[in-house]
């Protein structure tokens, strides 16, 4: 049984900030400072990463695992030219500052995504192989235990690869790296496996739900009242909005903003004349000639 | 020209206020907002019309379709709760500060200082029921159509679930008996962080909904609200007790409710699944405390994580190739982990439901509240944090 669940979106995005934030060596927020090389020195045995004494002043050798100001313009300048499907992810080029070479205000989602999805494709060519490898392992452990089906053996198979990448990251990045959250990781296969889907065990619905309720403090001398006489105004109107004329939109009644309807009858008219028989190929070649973003709407 | 046609509509008086009240919900509008529409829409009507003029009769109207909340007052140091048996105590027991503010000249009522604001939640799950659109859909989780097949896509499908089902097969005989998750977390309702205030809300969430409704907003239920400024802690559970008292009631007594699917009467029960929070929360809910190097409630106390000289933080460096198989090449690794140590150490043992059980069946005596002194149990700093 689980009692408790470790929240993967928080998990996620700690590991995503640490990640990040080494590799970008961004002031202040970076696990690679002077102390994690000291502890390095008494802890292991990396003499090329080991503090240096340069002019009675004490230097930080480069680590493969920290880029250089010009890749790190370049990672930079690519996130800044990336465009999304709309409701994909929140316009993330919005949080690079190219110049400085820095990334802020991220929200847990755009975290997500680009643990997700950029994190292999951003440092390809970046990094030498090993280190990519691992990052890209992250990357994708972290997608599979966030897919909306998953199978228990796909688990019982992630449990054991996310302790080899565990311990390959180890061996590249510094101790001072490795703080509760990068271990948590290593226990959350065991959770899916047992509890479920991550989707109706972590925090996003929640969060979403504060962020309704934060909204309705008006005032700010009395906050639990004003939020307990609004949600229950809302708990009615939930409830009679069932019984509304099915024509007076509601909130469990809006349509999305990229309505698909009409693409689906064309899919519908597709099928129909070519997804049968053996003509599959056909439908592969129409397919081939429309791009997919041109559809007719 | 005239703005209406020849006919007028019959319109029910409560239909047209609760419309109206769902767009000042949705909207948020303020209240005078809403008081002026109102004003525009019966200047439009004609002479005979009865719509309520303003906001507090449209609520007062709807008021009996409202499930409503209690207030208790609390402690302002989370001490504890005037509840039940403490109800008429006018001093906390526990850190004497009054319970309520001195009396002005103006007012002579009792104003207290602090109220936790409580959402019983057996009237709510009650009205799933109550509505023919929800009350089919509480028992999908039985026999719902999965998309696919073998695969994982609700949490009725993983080991939990069917452990659950199998050590209670009465309570998984019906499958309307509801199964709860508890979700808690603090904001900050300022949006800025330079003036400080927690506000903790509780949430219940039923999980026998298909995935389309499970987690929605309109499922999650609302049942404390904590009041701040500063967060409960581990005091938390002394707000729990209500919700607590009544969840008892729902799972060894039941609660007789109307399925209007089935348009029948049954003793609906409830289980607590599990809790869902972030990490700091997680060592309020579950009592094992999550910072220091004792922080992973997996391990527990078997750990092999340390601090670190410099950093002064805790690390989890090398505490990984234990979970590893015990032939596997990087246990034997002396250069690139911590320097020439060969791991031969097992991953720590999973703790079984019976050790749990009898963990908890000792309580330690624990003052709650913000002002009572750190008290630190026996091992602390040894086995735990």
């Amino acid at each position: 049984m689980v009692r408790h669940n470790l929240d993967v979106m928080h998990v996620e995005k700690k590991n995503f900030d640490n990640i990040f934030n080494t590799v970008m060596d961004i002031n202040a927020k970076t696990k690679d400072t002077a102390n994690a090389r000291q502890d390095l020195r008494l802890i292991c045995k990396r003499p090329k990463l080991e503090l240096v004494l340069e002019n009675e002043k004490y230097k930080k050798p480069k680590a493969t695992y920290v880029l250089n100001s010009d890749q790190r313009k370049m990672v930079c300048e690519w996130i800044k030219q990336l465009k999304f499907p709309d409701g994909y992810v929140s316009n993330i080029s919005r949080c690079i500052n190219v110049d400085e070479g820095k990334i802020y205000r991220m929200k847990s989602h755009d975290c997500h995504v680009f643990m997700q999805r950029l994190i292999p494709l951003a440092f390809r060519d970046m990094f030498a192989k090993p280190i990519w490898g691992v990052l890209t392992e992250v990357s994708l452990f972290f997608k599979e235990i966030c897919a909306n089906a998953v199978h228990a053996s796909v688990m019982e198979h992630a449990k054991i690869s996310i302790i080899k990448t565990i311990c390959k990251l180890e061996k590249n990045f510094p101790p001072a790296f490795f703080d509760s959250m990068e271990h948590l990781v290593i226990h959350l296969p065991h959770e899916i496996k047992v509890g479920g889907l991550v989707q109706y065990r972590w925090m996003y619905p929640f969060e979403r739900c504060m962020l309704y309720l934060k909204r309705k403090v008006r005032n700010k001398a009395k906050v639990e009242g004003p939020i307990c006489e609004a949600y229950v105004l809302e708990e009615i109107s939930n409830f009679a909005s069932m019984y509304f004329n099915p024509c007076i939109q509601t909130r469990r009644t809006q349509v999305s903003r990229n309505d698909d309807r009409k693409k689906q009858i064309f899919w519908n008219w597709l099928a129909d004349n070519f997804l049968k028989g053996d003509t599959i190929w056909r439908v592969g070649v129409i397919l081939y000639m429309f791009d997919i973003n041109q559809l007719p709407h | 020209m005239n703005l209406y046609g020849m006919v007028v509509r019959s319109i029910q008086r409560l239909s047209a206020v609760t419309q109206l009240l769902n767009l000042k919900s949705e909207f948020n509008m303020s209240v005078s907002c809403y008081d002026r529409m109102i004003a525009i829409i019966k200047s439009m009507l004609p002479e005979s019309e009865r719509l309520p003029e303003n906001l507090y009769r449209s609520k007062r109207m709807v008021s009996e379709l409202g499930l409503g909340y209690e207030k208790i007052d609390a402690c302002p140091n989370h001490c504890m709760l005037y509840y039940k048996e403490n109800s008429d105590k006018n001093v906390c027991l526990v850190c004497k500060e009054p319970r309520f503010k001195p009396k002005t000249t103006t007012k002579n009522k009792d104003v207290p200082y602090s109220v936790l604001r409580y959402f019983p939640i057996i009237p709510r799950l009650q009205r799933l029921f109550m509505s023919v659109n929800t009350s089919k859909y509480m028992r999908w989780h039985a026999d719902g159509v999965r998309q696919h097949e073998l695969m994982m896509t609700h949490p009725a499908d993983a080991e939990a679930w069917k452990k659950f089902n199998a050590t209670h097969p009465k309570f998984a005989l019906d499958p309307r008996n509801v199964r709860l998750g508890l979700c808690t977390d603090g904001f900050n309702p300022f949006s800025n962080s330079s003036s400080p205030y927690s506000c903790w809300p509780i949430f219940l969430t039923p999980y026998n909904l298909p995935p389309s409704m499970c987690m929605k907003r309109e499922y999650i239920f609302l049942t404390l609200m904590i009041p701040g400024p500063k967060s409960p802690g581990k005091s938390l559970d002394v707000y729990l007790q209500p919700l607590i008292d009544e969840l008892k009631i729902l799972w060894d007594i039941g609660i007789n409710t109307f399925d209007a699917w089935k348009k029948q009467n049954f003793i609906m029960k409830a289980a607590l699944m599990w809790t869902i929070s972030d990490f700091p929360a997680y060592g309020m809910l579950s009592g094992w405390s999550t910072h220091g190097k004792f922080a992973c409630p997996y391990c527990m106390g078997d750990i092999k994580s340390f601090t670190l000289k410099s950093g002064g933080k805790p690390c989890w460096f090398d505490c990984h190739r234990r979970f590893l198989p015990i032939n596997h090449s990087f246990r034997c690794d002396q250069c690139f982990f911590k320097k020439s140590v060969v791991e031969n150490s097992l991953p720590p043992q999973e703790v079984s439901g019976i050790d749990i059980i009898n963990q908890v069946n000792q309580p330690q005596k624990v003052t709650f509240g913000l002002k009572s002194s750190k008290q630190k149990q026996p091992d602390f700093g040894k086995t735990h944090n």
